[in-house]
């Protein structure tokens, strides 16, 4: 898991680089796994908002694929790019808005803990993110 | 194009036209890009003496190189004219996140020509560009204009330049504001404010792809562990550029009181460390990709102050507006930083009018009718913060302020000139260069006047390992690894005036590759960019490209009419000795500088008579061109 200690981040942004870079070998905040929002009640705060793997799972609640899934022996969200037709709904069911569509591809995206060797983590010099493992 | 863009964008705001450019292969191999490119613009675009608030200047914005990925703290952007505080070279560095979108909306560099006939912005959305009515917010203040715009629009991704009722009023020293950052110097916002630009708003999809990906990531990775184990670098997050008071107080290179002493017994009030202790500091925060987050964001919560809240305030901010007035009481310092930033000025300027002026009044050159019944004694912080908003406004004695040191003295004549602390007509960065000769030469002779951002000179403290390293490499040996000595000082110069134009080509912020570490030095510079760009470079030839930049920067000011009697430094400190601490006694004299320059001139191939470049000098750095254009207006300078 990725643990996120927001009071921590400064807003860099180096985060969503490692990520886009980790997915598309380029550089643009739209296609990276993890983003960075300001605080709208605490003014000069950041939250980094990823999938946290949460027990409820309201992303696949209305998936109608049933791409996503719980992988059993990591405990981890999964989601299948093949069965996943782009339609959304796990975006908007998450209360965190999470996943991402990746528009060239035309499919949704989760945070899949790089395999266990998060890129962003590498590129928090902060500090804010954390592996937990 | 890897890392770039690939096109420039340039606004015409009296025809309104637009038109887009390639980015040529030629600017990128002589000039990699930011900086460089911009100051190869403004030699093109320019026409020489030129009105810098007239229609005929430029404003251009220039992305770092390597803006737009994840490179250690390279989100750093150039904003380049004719400046309206000297009408020589101008070049204002912001940091931020304003260049990278640039990029992500499809250009490198944007050319603001021309003066719109009414308030407008721009709007620049995915290489759709458009000019739109700002009659709405001209008189608002930088936050509430972006609060506007962040309004209007619904998107937090927005990325907005703008200026303040500063810009607007075309306070010679108004800033152009980018969230919490500002470029401040030299009044790049009342050349934007001259044109009737209110901001521009950039917002991009197109991402950044770069040439060599694993071997990118791995150079990177490389420099931002050698950074987080360097611990200057720990404390520069912790307590920000303002955790310098300490010890510069300390050493007694604290200027106070304009200039007139260099320590202040209350100086802690008003440091980085404080704010942290007294919780002042809200958060701190990251430039694009910036682990280092030297930036603050400060609050008062209690007291007559209460609801300020602000970027910064950076050293150069307490230095100017508390210490250099007078003022340690650490509230009136945050208001004064948060109204220069809403107003939209620079508050080293701003402090440094304000400074004057108290010190005008102490000598009796300036009478209590002239400053509108204001007392401008020292220290008061009220007083500070009501001719901020003179200033900004224009109002009774601010009208005066607002032009500058220069100008104001020139109108208030007798000694008042002595106590101006500018060169060029741009006011004085807060060092105290009396007792660091490197340092004074590069305020000298930096073509934008005496500003730190430039050429600061660390490694001539030779306070670390590193710093004494590179010292023997220029200089070849560590002996001249110290501040007092004036030997070897054009050549430590000359290397850190290439250095900086290299990290400002490629955005990156000069605390990673100069700063007391020097860790991402220029042969981990060139590998960023080789990797990322595929343009294969060495480090000389990437210190070459910043001698490219450094030259066309000096021929601009050249071809302006700036000569040798230009690079100079305030009277103050080639005549009035520093009065207390170990460095007691010393000046920077004239002729001590005129041996600096000496060598300075002759190890750039420059004629140590006029300070203008041979044209064999210009030719060794393919700058053919600007050798022909000065040859034609006779200021090549003969054998």
């Amino acid at each position: 898991m990725i643990i996120v200690q927001e009071y921590k981040c400064t807003g860099c942004r180096a985060c969503e680089f490692a990520c886009s870079f980790k997915q598309k070998q380029f550089f643009h905040y739209n296609y990276s796994l993890i983003r960075v929002i300001k605080n709208k009640k605490m003014e000069g705060f950041f939250i980094p908002i990823l999938c946290f793997h949460c027990d409820e799972m309201y992303c696949a609640k209305e998936c109608p694929t049933d791409a996503i899934k719980r992988d059993s022996k990591t405990g981890l969200v999964t989601l299948d790019k093949q069965l996943c037709n782009g339609c959304g709904s796990c975006l908007d069911l998450c209360p965190w808005s999470a996943p991402i569509i990746d528009d060239g591809e035309g499919v949704a995206k989760i945070c899949d803990f790089c395999q266990g060797d998060p890129l962003c983590v590498k590129f928090c010099s902060p500090g804010a993110l954390l592996v937990k493992k | 194009m890897f890392t770039y863009s690939g096109k420039l964008l340039h606004i015409d705001l009296s025809k309104e036209n637009i038109w887009e450019e390639t980015l040529s292969q030629e600017y990128v191999n002589k000039f990699i890009g930011g900086r460089g490119i911009n100051a190869a613009l403004l030699w093109k675009w320019i026409t020489p003496e030129s009105d810098p608030l007239g229609k005929k200047n430029v404003l251009i914005f220039g992305a770092g190189a390597l803006s737009g990925t994840f490179a250690p703290s390279s989100g750093r952007t150039t904003v380049t004219c004719k400046g309206p505080a000297t009408n020589f070279y101008l070049k204002s560095s912001v940091g931020g996140h304003w260049g990278p979108e640039l990029k992500f909306a499809g250009y490198d560099n944007l050319i603001v020509h021309g003066m719109a006939k009414r308030p407008v912005y721009l709007w620049i959305k995915d290489n759709k560009v458009e000019i739109k009515d700002a009659s709405n917010l001209w008189g608002k203040d930088v936050q509430d204009t972006e609060k506007y715009f962040y309004e209007q629009f619904g998107n937090e991704r927005l990325e907005i330049a703008c200026i303040g009722p500063g810009g607007e009023n075309q306070v010679k020293f108004a800033s152009i504001m980018i969230g919490h950052n500002t470029a401040g110097r030299g009044g790049v916002g009342a050349v934007m404010g001259s044109k009737m630009l209110k901001a521009i708003v950039v917002q991009g999809k197109q991402p950044i792809r770069i040439f060599d990906a694993e071997k990118f990531c791995k150079v990177v990775l490389k420099a931002i562990k050698a950074l987080g184990e360097f611990p200057g670098r720990k404390g520069l997050s912790l307590y920000g550029t303002a955790g310098l008071v300490p010890i510069r107080n300390e050493m007694h290179l604290f200027p106070t009181k304009n200039f007139q002493e260099d320590y202040l017994e209350e100086a802690y009030q008003i440091s980085g460390q404080y704010l942290s202790e007294k919780g002042f500091l809200i958060n701190r925060f990251g430039c694009s990709a910036c682990g280092t987050s030297c930036h603050r964001f400060t609050s008062i919560e209690k007291g007559k102050y209460k609801g300020t809240k602000s970027g910064g305030p950076e050293y150069e901010t307490v230095a100017s507006l508390g210490a250099g007035c007078g003022v340690t009481e650490t509230e009136a310092v945050l208001k004064a930083n948060d109204l220069c930033n809403r107003y939209g000025l620079d508050t080293i300027s701003t402090g440094s009018v304000i400074q004057w002026a108290m010190e005008c009044r102490e000598k009796e050159l300036l009478s209590e009718k002239e400053t509108g019944g204001l007392d401008l004694s020292w220290g008061d912080g009220e007083v500070v913060i009501e001719l901020i908003r003179k200033i900004a406004l224009r109002q009774g004695i601010g009208d005066l302020l607002a032009e500058g040191v220069k100008r104001a003295a020139e109108q208030i004549g007798k000694d008042s000139w002595r106590w101006a602390i500018h060169v060029k007509g741009l006011e004085q960065s807060r060092a105290e260069v009396r007792a660091r000769k490197g340092y004074a030469l590069a305020l000298a002779v930096n073509p934008r006047g005496p500003d730190h951002l430039h050429s600061q000179v660390y490694a001539e403290d030779g306070t670390t390992p590193e710093a004494r390293a590179l010292i023997k490499k220029i200089c070849g040996s560590e002996e001249y690894a110290s501040h007092t000595i004036p030997e070897k000082r054009g050549a430590i110069v000359r290397w850190h005036e290439d250095c900086y134009a290299a990290t400002d080509a490629l955005g990156l912020c000069t605390f990673v590759t100069l700063s007391r570490g020097y860790l991402v030095d220029p042969q981990l510079m060139s590998k960023m960019y080789t990797y990322a760009s595929g343009i294969n470079i060495g480090e000389d030839e990437l210190l070459n490209v910043g001698r490219r930049i450094i030259t066309i920067e000096k021929a601009f000011n050249v071809r302006e009419g700036a000569t040798r009697k230009d690079d100079t430094l305030p009277w103050r400190f080639m005549n009035e000795p520093i009065r207390s601490g170990p460095r007691a006694g010393m000046v920077t004299s004239s002729d001590e500088l005129g041996e600096m320059l000496d060598e300075y001139y002759d190890l750039h191939g420059w004629d140590k008579k006029t300070s203008w470049p041979f044209k064999e000098t210009l030719e060794g750095l393919k700058l053919e061109e600007v050798a022909r254009e000065l040859e034609s207006l006779g200021k090549i300078p003969k054998r």
